[in-house]
């Protein structure tokens, strides 16, 4: 058995190799069939053949398959496929006989199975990809011994006798069956219907053979099959009626592994079912019909030709360019009025309602905010007239007018495409004999074949006449009304945005409520609008101008310059509105008259169309209404005004109230209820000049209840305000609540900043309050608004120059000695009290202005936002120049202090900034020292900054501390050119100090590599941070110290002499190290500088260590007789006398008038000296030397 | 386990997204992600409450798998082919086939899929592992597996009780 096996497979891969000879292929194939059929008794030998044939991986199946198709011609290819069909055949047999173990069976239904999937057409929904998809689409229809065509029936056929199977087969084969349809679904969902039905019929016979067990295992795989589809395929057009067939085959046990929308679906279908069936009552017509569509499909039966037909027939098979010229040429063949009969008085034929409302539905998810926007759908209203079904029967009308409505709602969205379908089927109907052609469409091949014709000879419209309506006391009408509202409202629950995502998908709903969550909206919201202010005379004043607008805009020849003005759709700017509504009150009378001729030629139709705006005028139109009995209408309408008046806002604020019961996820709701206020108010005004709009009031109403709800986070409010149809002010001033709350100030900001970014008409106010927050005088207040404000600068075209001109505006504010006033940043409600309220305010405040000085926080708020502008961009400090020049000291003092952090942001690589010192105003001096001394603060300057201060230093000599900033980065030569000049600085207090320290260090600031200055350095920071700078310093202290003396001719001596004091004070630059080496530069030097005894004097006070080597110096400086300068002179003697005895030794090496000087000067030192020369010398120095000194020192002998 | 006791060739499985074991109230399972070492599993509990756990037999179950294999597996994450795939609850069940569906029965290999409906409780899992170790036996016995799998299962439920759910998909 084994070597069968082997045999078998070795065979299989010379078949399946398409590199092969053709000829060995053959022969293989040939080896492989006598194998299946040869020796025939074998059945054990068979068996093994088939399984190992069966079990062969689809991949490789399908590799032959490929080869068939490839192979075009050929005797070898001919007969590679006939031996081929006869082994599938065979195979196929196994199928029918008795005997066949389970197993075998199993295989062979797997591989009949591929064989299915090889045999049909790839379809657009395939979960495979079009290229990796082994199909029959591969196969050209011109091959030369594949018939496509033939193919695909030998498939449907296979599928049919598995589908068969099911009824006889054992329990494990049949779920051996079912769940092979797995992959087969995936790559060819275009069988879902026939397998759906099929296990349907399954389910509905009793099978009488199997077990419970077995029932329950094979319900259980036909369910997971088609759970398995509806995840794979949510939106596909069968996805509800696989969904019906898996609730029949027992669903709801699988409940929780369906996907999301199917369970979804189903609970609401479970809470809804009371609602449905009021629902089906109440809807009868087309309802009731689509009900209906899915038992007539499962009449259809397994495998219906019909079906077949269809599921061949592929649209998008075809290229669009033929498919629109097929579709137009067939409308050309359309006589006109045929045409123009079949769009105005369409047969209310169910699928053509369908075809709608799926047009509708495919719509909705792409609606956006623009879209939605009223100022764009002026021309919808009204586009279709009143259908007759209208007029049938009152139940009726409320739905077809719903439909009627959504239908204009969109119908300016539809894309041309969308409109001739829709206009394609309608066609359909009207004549059916072209349907053929038409049904190329795409709704067409997706709706079932057989329902377009059927109702129409079903459904006959019959006269019917209305029932007197039932009149009701006012306080009956209102409650009624509430209670019906309240009743609308309830519905939403049922309408979850989950129900719409699905029925978005194009497959017809078979349920009565299949309104989605927009269209009742819509319905709520002009319910509430128009349904309730317009009585119906004013609404058919309200259809006119629409119509009248319609024929305007289409009939552009007619239009004058203002007209086409006016006609613009993308109006952005409110101010165009207006302009437009002005027009239209021109139009006014014109409307009228039309209005009464209409009236009097066809006073019926009136009636009969005014209602449509108006679904609640069936409970509203009162026996009073009676349009011809004008004398004593007017003031009953007033009242009736009134009272409506009074009854609309009572719904109004239920309709609030339900809103605020949970705001984010009725914000939609909101938005088209205000939408349709102000489309309303818009018409009304153009119909009656002192009307008063509606929708500002509950926009405010609705504002006010509910920004105390909404968090700080909440992006509801945002997108509420980006989305309503309309800002006014005051209602933009609203946000100041939030900006003034410190909790939810960021959605304050956020929402002006989205307004200014997203709506330009509100611009201009929005701006405002948020630049009047950037100089508010809470910090954190302030300091948000002005990140917010930053963002647009400098990249906006308009709103970076506006915020420019505050932050400048605010900025001179300062030139002021007096501070301005708070800006009132309170939201006041109501406009009178506003005024009221700001008088008073204004009023104190100009009591207290008059003592009012800057103070250090007023300055600062109103500099903080130039600061950041500045930041951003540098030009603009020059500004900041020109105003600090004529500010008072205070102010300077404080734009001094504050700009700091700002300098630092910029840095000294701006060369804007370096154009700015450059060229600074005269008065500002301070102001660029200050700067300078920030930039140089903690690095080096450049080489540019360094040149342009130089500059400045010559041409308006400035400051020589200008130059202190900039100092290390000059050179050696120009530091000891100017050091003299930055001596000057020194007047001997301790406040000049400071800046020539700072010199020293910055002079010193990179140490040379000298390793004892080095470590020293190390405990100054600001020192050690620039001494990591690879450049090494200009001076080293020594050569400075050795500088400091040498500056007699162009310093006077004090200030040197404070120098070196101060050298001495710096300790850790100064070391005993760095004096003596500067010491002994000194005292190398031909000539001494008269501060050098001075340097001495210090340094061993400072030092005593340093007295042992002053000691050995100075007896060289008697060659340069130092006695010659006074100066040195006196520093001499003093050092002397402060360092004796150390000192006697250079004492003793004087001559001897200058030691007699010496002694003459300071006789105190006499004993002392002579004391140690009698200690210390011994008897040859004695006597070498006693004579001279025997007298000076009095020593006897 | 008990199967694997009796030397058939065995492979264990969870078809979940995460390992879940009961924690210190009903809405509070201890997860882990699949691959986490029983041993790592095993410190964790005993770390968190010793008594308890031990009390409950999760400690004695862990310590008993961390003797057999390393750490949890998932279904989905497999890829080799079985002849027999028993499950213990319906969910697997539904689990193993959507999973097979999924994969595109490439392969043509039949599976057949049991589910023995077991309570997830240590008494139950005790019987219910005699039954499946019963059935293994049996199925072990057949000539021909597919041939005699229905009989099989008739046969064997009358033996231990248990209602069974059972077909045959692919690889």
């Amino acid at each position: 058995m084994a070597s069968t096996e082997a045999q078998v497979a070795t065979l299989l891969t010379i078949a399946s190799d398409a590199h092969a000879q053709p000829k060995q292929r053959l022969e293989a194939l040939n080896a492989f069939e006598q194998l299946v059929e040869g020796r025939g008794d074998l059945v054990e030998h068979q068996t093994t053949v088939a399984l190992s044939f069966v079990s062969v991986p689809n991949p490789d199946i399908q590799k032959w398959a490929v080869g068939f198709i490839e192979c075009r011609s050929g005797i070898d290819a001919v007969q590679h496929w006939d031996t081929m069909k006869k082994i599938k055949e065979k195979i196929t047999s196994f199928l029918e006989m008795s005997n066949t173990n389970y197993g075998i069976k199993t295989r062979v239904v797997k591989f009949l199975q591929t064989i299915v999937i090889v045999q049909s057409r790839h379809v657009k929904d395939s979960m495979t990809k079009r290229y990796e998809d082994i199909s029959l689409s591969l196969c050209p229809p011109s091959h030369p011994f594949l018939d496509p065509t033939e193919l695909e029936q030998e498939a449907i056929s296979i599928l049919n006798a598995l589908m068969m199977l099911l009824r006889r087969e054992s329990g494990s084969t049949i779920t051996a069956i079912v769940n092979a349809m797995g992959p087969l679904l995936r790559t060819r969902p275009q069988y879902i219907q026939s397998i759906a039905n099929a296990f349907a019929t399954w389910h509905n016979v009793p099978s009488d053979h199997l077990t419970d067990d077995q029932i329950r295992s094979i319900l259980k795989c036909m369910r997971i099959q088609l759970i398995s589809f509806l995840r794979a395929f949510p939106y596909s057009s069968f996805a509800l009626f696989v969904f019906d067939t898996l609730l029949e085959l027992g669903g709801r046990q699988e409940v929780t592994i369906m996907p999301k929308q199917f369970r979804t679906l189903l609970a609401q279908r479970d809470s809804a079912e009371d609602v449905a069936r009021n629902n089906l009552k109440r809807i009868g017509v087309y309802n009731g019909e689509s009900s209906k569509r899915p038992r007539l499909d499962e009449n259809n039966g397994i495998g219906s030709s019909a079906a077949d037909a269809l599921s061949q027939f592929d649209v998008t098979q075809f290229p669009l360019p033929f498919v629109v010229e097929i579709i137009l040429a067939t409308l050309q063949n359309i006589s006109l009025d045929r045409l123009k009969q079949a769009i105005m008085h369409p047969t209310p034929a169910p699928s053509r309602i369908h075809a709608q409302v799926n047009n509708t539905k495919r719509q909705t998810p792409r609606r956006d905010a623009r879209l939605r926007d009223p100022r764009l759908r002026v021309s919808r209203v009204d586009l279709f007239p009143p259908t007759p079904a209208e007029v049938v029967n009152p139940a009726v009308k409320i739905e077809s007018m719903e439909t009627e409505d959504l239908k204009s709602s969109f119908i300016e969205q539809e894309t041309p495409d969308q409109q001739n379908t829709s206009v394609a089927i309608e066609c359909k109907m009207q004549h059916g004999d072209e349907s053929i052609s038409l049904g190329m469409s795409p709704d067409a091949s997706e709706s079932q074949p057989s329902t377009p014709e059927r109702p129409m000879l079903t459904f006959r419209i019959q006269p019917f006449t209305l029932p007197q309506p039932v009149s009701l006391a006012p306080t009956q009408c209102r409650s009624l009304m509430r209670m019906r509202l309240s009743k609308i409202f309830d519905a939403e629950e049922v309408l979850s945005d989950k129900m719409e995502d699905m029925q978005s998908s194009s497959y017809v709903p078979s349920v009565g409520y299949s309104m989605t969550k927009s269209q009742w909206m819509i319905i709520v919201s002009r319910l509430l609008t128009r349904g309730l202010s317009t009585d119906w005379e004013y609404s058919w004043r309200i259809r006119e101008m629409d119509n009248e607008r319609d024929i305007k805009m289409s009939d552009r020849s007619e239009a004058n310059g203002e007209c086409e003005e006016s006609e613009t759709i993308n109006e952005e700017e409110d101010e165009e509105t207006i302009k437009n509504i002005e027009e239209k009150k021109e139009n006014l009378e014109n409307v009228e008259n039309v209005e009464n001729n209409v009236r009097n030629e066809d006073s019926e139709e009136s009636e009969e169309s005014a209602p449509k705006d108006d679904s609640m005028s069936i409970v509203k139109r009162e026996p009073e209404y009676i349009p011809n009995d004008e004398s004593n209408n007017a003031m009953m309408i007033e009242e009736e005004n009134v009272e409506r008046e009074m009854r609309s806002n009572e719904l109004r604020e239920i309709m609030v109230r339900y809103i605020l019961e949970n705001f984010e996820e009725r914000m939609e709701l909101a938005l088209t209820w205000l939408y349709e206020e102000w489309y309303h108010d818009e018409i009304m005004r153009q119909a009656i000049p002192n009307y008063s709009p509606n929708y500002p009031i509950w926009f405010r109403r609705l504002l006010d209840s509910v920004m105390p709800l909404l968090e700080r986070k909440d992006k509801a409010f945002t997108k509420f305000l980006l989305d309503a149809p309309e800002l006014l002010e005051d209602i933009v001033d609203r946000i100041k609540i939030y900006c003034n709350d410190p909790d939810r100030m960021q959605l304050g900001f956020s929402t002006l900043q989205d307004l200014i970014n997203l709506r330009p008409p509100t611009r201009p106010f929005c701006l405002k309050i948020l630049l009047l927050y950037c100089i508010h005088n809470d910090k954190i207040t302030r300091s948000s608004a002005i990140i917010t404000v930053k963002r647009w600068v400098p990249d906006h075209p308009q709103v970076a120059s506006e915020v420019e001109t505050f932050a400048k505006e605010s900025l001179n504010a300062l030139r002021n000695e007096r501070s301005p006033q708070l800006y009132d940043y309170h939201y006041h409600a109501g406009s009178q009290s506003v005024n009221a309220e700001m008088a008073i305010e204004s009023e104190e405040s100009t009591k207290q202005s008059e003592d009012v000085k800057w103070t250090e926080a007023d300055a600062l708020r109103h500099m903080e936002l130039f600061f950041g502008l500045c930041s951003k961009k540098h030009e603009l400090l020059i500004e900041l120049f020109s105003v600090y020049t004529d500010a008072v000291p205070k102010i300077q003092k404080i734009i001094l202090k504050n700009i700091q952090p700002l300098i630092k942001y910029i840095g000294m690589n701006s060369p804007k900034l370096l154009n700015i010192i450059k060229n600074f105003p005269q008065g500002s001096e301070t102001l660029v020292l200050r700067i300078l001394i920030i930039l140089t603060d903690t690095s080096r300057p450049t080489s540019r900054l360094v040149s342009i201060v130089k500059t400045l230093f010559t041409q308006k000599r400035l400051d020589a501390r200008c130059l202190i900033p900039i100092i290390s980065g000059l050179e050696k030569d120009e530091i000891l050119r100017n050091l003299p000049k930055m001596l000057e600085l020194l007047v001997n207090t301790e406040k000049e100090h400071k800046p020539v320290k700072e010199l020293f260090s910055r002079i010193l600031s990179a140490p040379p590599t000298n390793a004892s200055n080095a470590s020293s350095n190390a405990s100054k920071p600001s020192i050690s941070t620039s001494g990591a700078h690879a450049l090494s310093a200009p001076l080293t202290p020594q050569e400075l110290l050795v500088a400091l003396h040498q500056m007699e001719d162009s310093v006077e001596l004090k200030k040197s002499r404070e120098a070196i004091r101060i050298c001495f004070s710096m300790t850790n630059i100064f070391t005993e190290k760095t004096i003596a080496g500067s010491l002994q530069q000194m005292a190398d030097q031909t000539s001494m500088p008269t501060l050098f005894m001075y340097t001495v004097i210090q340094a061993v006070a400072k030092y005593p260590n340093l007295a042992k080597y002053v000691n050995n110096i100075l007896p060289l400086q008697m060659t340069k007789k130092i006695w010659t300068n006074s100066i040195l002179w006196k520093g001499f003697i003093k050092y002397c006398t402060d360092n004796q005895p150390s000192s006697f030794n250079v004492l003793l090496q004087l001559p001897k008038e200058k030691l007699e000087d010496v002694l003459n000067q300071e006789a105190s030192l006499k004993l002392p000296l002579k004391l140690y020369v009698e200690r210390t010398w011994n008897e040859t120095q004695r006597r070498n030397r006693m004579p001279y000194l025997a007298g000076l020192l009095e020593i006897s002998g | 386990m008990l199967v694997s006791k009796k030397g058939f060739k065995v492979a264990s499985f969870g078809t979940g997204s995460a390992v879940r074991l009961p924690g210190q109230s009903i809405d509070k399972p201890n997860i882990y992600p699949f691959g986490t070492p029983y041993d790592h599993i095993y410190q964790d509990l005993q770390k968190k409450d010793f008594r308890l756990y031990s009390q409950n037999g999760l400690l004695d179950m862990l310590d008993r798998n961390r003797k057999i294999k390393r750490a949890p597996e998932r279904w989905q994450d497999t890829t080799g082919f079985y002849d027999v795939i028993v499950t213990c609850e319906e969910r697997c069940f539904d689990a193993v086939c959507e999973d097979l569906i999924g994969r595109g029965e490439e392969r043509n290999l039949p599976v057949h899929i049991i589910n023995v409906e077991i309570k997830d409780n240590h008494e139950d899992a005790m019987l219910g592992g005699k039954a499946i170790l019963q059935l293994a036996e049996m199925v072990e016995k057949a000539s021909n597996v597919d041939q005699d799998m229905q009989t099989i299962l008739e046969k064997w439920k009358e033996k231990s009780k248990y209602s069974y759910l059972h077909c045959v998909a692919y690889f």
